[in-house]
């Protein structure tokens, strides 16, 4: 539970916000690679922390995210021409380089060569890496580091990436990542129906039978480490472990036939802020172990995949508005929720809680302390108000998530140790 | 650039507003004759100014404009029975005329006695060129119709139509200042595919088209007792010059020239509310009809200038903000310079989309030697509203013979010493 004005104080995040300036000390995903795909590509229109932004690439394939407006007489450099290394409105063909500099004034006397330097619009700078756009909205002083996820560095066979649009706040779409416990309702089949599927899957068959994990939360340079303990038989536990990375990041543990997540892929979301109201949930996932097959590429990184369906604005096709498609039949014979998708049925629980869930009516229990610690946690940095250490180590996000059966005796931070760290290859049996 | 404060008294034309006030000394189209076609014809919605009303045309044909909700109980008169000379409310019978004199109470006993005594209000109609104008203002000022040249021309001389705007109506009425935005966001990319910037605008070959390609021109302004005339001037061959007159009348009536023979534009940007705009466009020609080429590039070829497109049986257009005005990225690379089709849209996109607010926001701007009109014309209407405030009434709205000019393009020498505006052609030409 928090006050109302902890709650704004760790939803809001426009120009000027506490959360907001924390936010902006950070590289963020902005967009997919494929949205602006090459040189002189259509340019496209970009809304992040409460700004809105047009993203494109140059002549020279440069991305360039610039305020939407042009200094002349505001119109919207959306419909601008892309073309000769920058960004020309149509309404007297002012032009724009990636860095927000005024290139050309043609409607002007000698093309505004004695008044050009005058006019800058604000720009953000870029990089491309791992098939995701990354920007930086804070002060250039910083020297901020990208983060530097596992996925990041694999090849395009290795790693997929994809975005859906959530109409909530972004705190409460990472409240939902960090909550293990809903996995064992929401996401689950009906009692009858889980009997009867295939015994295979560890996994599921654990979340069924056990559905009251305990919590275990470690503090780390990036976050926290937050390990969900179910019973696996006599002495042994079944350990979900996965990461939250500030400001945004939650890990989603590996699906694994055996004991240990070794060989298996994972999955990671960032759920970006748009505005108070919005935000983008990422999904992100790396197999550092092989190249993906080509179904399994689709199916963890495309509009048509498991994150899906969605629109080419990458808004679900089951969503708000037609509540999601939710089969009162199959909720009562099938699935606990009705509704099909792992995305859909999230996207339900979060979005229906209002755009921003008041913190101030709410009754938390044993299986939230994940949610709690990341109210603590982002609440102490941004009263703190002081300058982060993380964002200048790319590095310290170079971590796994993981699912491994363990003797109940080994603390599971340790025990997992080498399961967790991206930076280990062939990690040690 | 000017301040918030003035932005504000600028832009907003509600009832109680000073540019409300000011707007509401003038005749102003308020619809289309052709919505309200016939003699009892259902009653229709005018929004104008932020005023919600009814529009109505009675058994005489005299259109009505009057309050939406009947005095009674205030139920809606839209839905009224237009019949025998007057609007009857579906609720309790109660019927209008159109000057807002109630002339029948079937529901009361008394209703013969108690019908005197009940009045709506009802704005003056007249109907000139296909439109119905209304008077807002106060009663019993002497203000003039506006004595427009098109008012008394034949029916085959002018091409009526109108459309809707999703932005304040002083950014559309600053873009027909803008004389400069036509070479670029209006103009075609040179045919060999490579030049981008201005190519051969749609005029055609001509002299004048080739000259307007020069996109930087000498703009002057000369203000007059019904706004300004804002001459464009490029140098031409032969020592001459090429000048485009463009004509702005007082409040928001613009003329877009052509040479003399050709035919002439006049817009009115007409608020509908403070972020919406009825643009009313006459295409009219002094001395011939129009014809069905230009009426087929009028309503369909998107790429000429003047084109409207609405959604077939609305005045809504058809290349709106809700899908980005079409825009073609293949066509912007090849051909045109917007890839917007039809000149309307093209400025629709800009103007609906002018900084993040539906009502522009002028304290942040970067305004060029090309924008000396739009500077102009805030000047001069922040003055007007102004003087209003102070008790000065505004002396075009008192002398219709104000509106009787014309706009013009011409080569004129420059060689003669005269100044421009004092070219015996020139003269004769714009004052009739």
């Amino acid at each position: 539970m928090l006050t109302p004005e902890d709650n704004s104080l760790l939803t809001a995040v426009g120009p000027g916000t506490p959360m907001g300036n924390l936010m902006r000390q950070f590289w963020l995903p902005a967009l997919l690679e494929s949205e602006i795909p090459g040189p002189d590509c259509d340019p496209i229109r970009l809304r992040l922390l409460g700004e809105d932004l047009i993203a494109f690439r140059d002549t020279a394939g440069r991305v360039g995210v610039i305020e939407p407006h042009c200094a002349h007489r505001c119109a919207n450099l959306f419909f601008g021409r892309n073309e000769e290394g920058g960004l020309r409105c149509i309404f007297h063909g002012w032009k724009y380089d990636a860095d927000g500099n005024c290139l050309d004034m043609p409607s002007e006397p000698d093309g505004g060569a004695a008044i050009r330097h005058q006019v800058k619009l604000k720009a953000y700078p870029s990089t491309i890496r791992g098939g995701i756009v990354w920007m930086y909205m804070g002060p250039s002083s910083v020297p901020a580091e990208p983060p530097e996820f596992e996925f990041v560095s694999l090849p395009a066979r290795q790693r997929t990436a994809i975005k859906r649009f959530l109409e909530c706040n972004w705190a409460q779409a990472v409240e939902g990542g960090l909550d293990s416990a809903h996995i064992s309702y929401l996401h689950s089949r009906t009692e009858r129906q889980a009997r009867s599927d295939s015994r295979r899957d560890v996994a599921l068959n654990t979340w069924n039978a056990d559905r009251h994990p305990v919590f275990e939360i470690k503090p780390t340079r990036y976050g926290m480490l937050v390990g969900a303990r179910r019973s696996a038989g006599e002495n042994r536990y079944y350990w979900r472990i996965t990461q939250f990375l500030l400001p945004f990041y939650t890990m989603v543990p590996p699906r694994t036939e055996s004991d240990s997540s070794v060989g298996a892929f994972y999955w990671g979301h960032a759920f970006v802020p748009i505005d108070d109201h919005h935000c983008w949930a990422w999904s992100l996932s790396a197999n550092p172990w092989r190249e993906y097959s080509d179904e399994e590429l689709e199916w963890n990184g495309s509009r048509s995949g498991f994150w899906g369906p969605l629109d080419e604005n990458f808004h679900a096709l089951r969503n708000k508005s037609n509540d999601y498609l939710i089969d009162r039949q199959h909720q009562r014979t099938v699935s606990y929720s009705g509704i099909e998708g792992f995305g859909d049925q999230d996207a339900c629980v979060q979005e229906s809680m209002g755009p921003i869930v008041n913190r101030s009516r709410e009754f938390l229990g044993n299986s939230d302390r994940a949610i709690v610690a990341f109210r603590r946690q982002l609440l102490a940095l941004v009263q703190s108000g002081a300058a982060l250490e993380l964002p200048k180590h790319g590095s310290w996000y170079s971590v796994r998530s993981a699912s491994v059966i363990l003797d109940s005796a080994q603390p599971f931070d340790t025990g997992a140790a080498a399961l967790l760290d991206a930076a280990a290859r062939e990690p040690a049996k | 650039m000017i301040t918030a404060e003035e932005n504000e008294l600028l832009t907003r034309t509600g009832k109680e507003t000073p540019m409300g006030q000011y707007f509401r000394r003038f005749w102003l189209p308020a619809l289309l004759s052709e919505e309200v076609p016939a003699p009892d014809c259902p009653p229709v919605e005018v929004t104008i100014m932020g005023e919600h009303l009814i529009a109505f045309r009675d058994t005489n044909g005299e259109v009505g404009l009057i309050q939406p909700y009947c005095p009674h109980r205030q139920a809606p008169l839209f839905y009224g029975r237009n019949e025998q000379s007057g609007l009857r409310c579906i609720y309790h019978g109660w019927k209008f005329n159109v000057r807002g004199q109630c002339v029948d109470i079937p529901s009361e006993a008394n209703g013969e006695k108690l019908k005197g005594e009940v009045r709506i209000t009802a704005y003056p109609c007249k109907e000139y060129a296909g439109i119905v104008w209304a008077y807002l203002g106060p009663k019993d000022l002497p203000v003039e119709f506006p004595v427009f040249e098109f008012n008394s021309l034949p029916k085959n001389q002018i091409y009526i139509r109108k459309s809707l705007l999703e932005s304040n109506y002083l950014q559309n009425l600053e873009g027909q200042f803008d004389s400069t935005h036509i070479g670029f966001l209006h103009s075609f990319l040179a045919r060999n595919g490579s030049a981008p910037a201005v190519g051969g605008i749609s005029l055609g070959n001509s002299e004048a088209a080739q000259t307007v390609l020069d996109v930087i021109p000498n703009m002057e302004v000369r203000e007059t007792g019904y706004g300004f005339m804002l001459a464009a001037k490029r140098p031409a061959a032969q020592g001459r010059v090429y000048c485009r007159v463009t004509q702005w009348l007082l409040p928001v009536h613009t003329m877009i020239a052509n040479p003399p023979g050709e035919t002439l534009l006049w817009d009115a940007w007409v608020p509908m509310d403070d972020e919406h705009t009825w643009v009313y466009r006459i295409s009219y020609n002094p001395w011939r009809a129009i014809n069905e080429k230009e009426i087929f590039e009028f309503n369909n070829a998107g790429l000429m200038p003047m084109s409207v497109q609405n959604i077939p049986g609305t005045y809504l257009p058809l290349r709106n903000k809700r899908n980005h005005y079409q825009v073609d990225r293949n066509l912007q690379r090849s051909y045109s310079y917007s890839g917007i089709k039809g000149n309307n849209a093209q400025d629709a996109a800009i103007m609906e989309n002018q900084g993040p607010t539906p009502i522009y926001d002028r304290t942040k701007e970067f305004l060029g030697t090309s924008d000396i009109g739009i500077v102009m014309a805030r000047r001069r209407l922040l003055k007007v509203a102004r003087d209003l405030q102070e008790g000065v009434e505004p002396e075009p709205a008192f002398d219709g013979d104000m509106y009787n000019v014309r706009p013009i393009a011409v080569f004129f020498d420059n060689t003669n010493g005269k100044a421009f505006y004092e070219q015996e052609e020139v003269k004769k030409y714009i004052h009739l």
